[in-house]
């Protein structure tokens, strides 16, 4: 984790929780050879319903790819809860994901389809762990893995249902 | 969970030899991008675009 400034405001305070090489986000090597590269940024925020501070997340930035190497990139989603001047993006326009392939049926002389941001929601860190290993078999490192993850989504949803 | 302890300028040297390397430009240039909000198309950008982020944060 790198403390992204400390203030005596805490709603000013910010945290990147990643894996790093030095002070350097990278990916890390998943069970089955492929590789992941998962960043979250995290901000204190006041509750707009009942003026709590709660921790939440500012974006984040999840890219399964083949190898270590950036350009290997297969698939990634993308959250930014925040314009750059700080205020708060409509929840439709906060998520998308882009995935790194060209469909054969897909329109030559259109946007190169790479950099479709294609629409999404804002997706859990346990709701990519589960489809790496359901969809491409990346072994889990533990037996009750839907279990812990289970219960952590299921903590997510609860969190979330107070602030609505 | 490990806490990286770091100074801005730390961040700021690293951020620098990364883009040098990779993406052909300086810290500043590159904190310029980020703050207007430019989602860049480069696979390296986008994950050094977060380390920016971070010594933006600490402004």
């Amino acid at each position: 984790m790198l403390p992204s400034g400390e203030h005596s405001d805490w709603r000013r305070s910010s945290w990147v929780v990643s894996a790093f090489d030095g002070v350097v986000p990278v990916p890390f090597e998943l069970e089955d050879g492929s590789w992941l590269f998962a960043a979250q940024t995290l901000g204190v925020r006041e509750s707009h319903t009942d003026g709590q501070l709660w921790l939440t997340t500012l974006s984040y930035t999840y890219q399964w790819q083949s190898d270590r190497d950036d350009g290997s990139w297969i698939v990634r989603w993308c959250y930014q809860r925040e314009t750059p001047s700080g205020a708060t993006k409509p929840a439709s326009e906060r998520a998308h994901l882009h995935v790194n392939g060209v469909p054969s049926a897909y329109a030559q002389d259109a946007k190169h389809f790479p950099k479709l941001h294609l629409p999404a929601g804002r997706i859990g860190i346990e709701d990519l762990a589960a489809f790496l290993v359901r969809e491409h078999s990346v072994p889990a490192r533990s037996e009750n893995w839907e279990d812990v993850l289970e219960e952590a989504h299921q903590i997510f949803a609860n969190i979330q249902a107070r602030r609505t | 969970m490990e806490v990286v302890e770091a100074s801005t300028e730390d961040l700021i040297a690293a951020l620098d030899d990364e883009c040098r390397k990779t993406l052909g430009l300086s810290a500043q240039d590159f904190l310029e991008l980020v703050r207007h909000g430019e989602e860049p198309d480069d696979p390296t950008a986008i994950r050094l675009a977060v380390l920016a982020q971070a010594i933006i944060g600490r402004e």
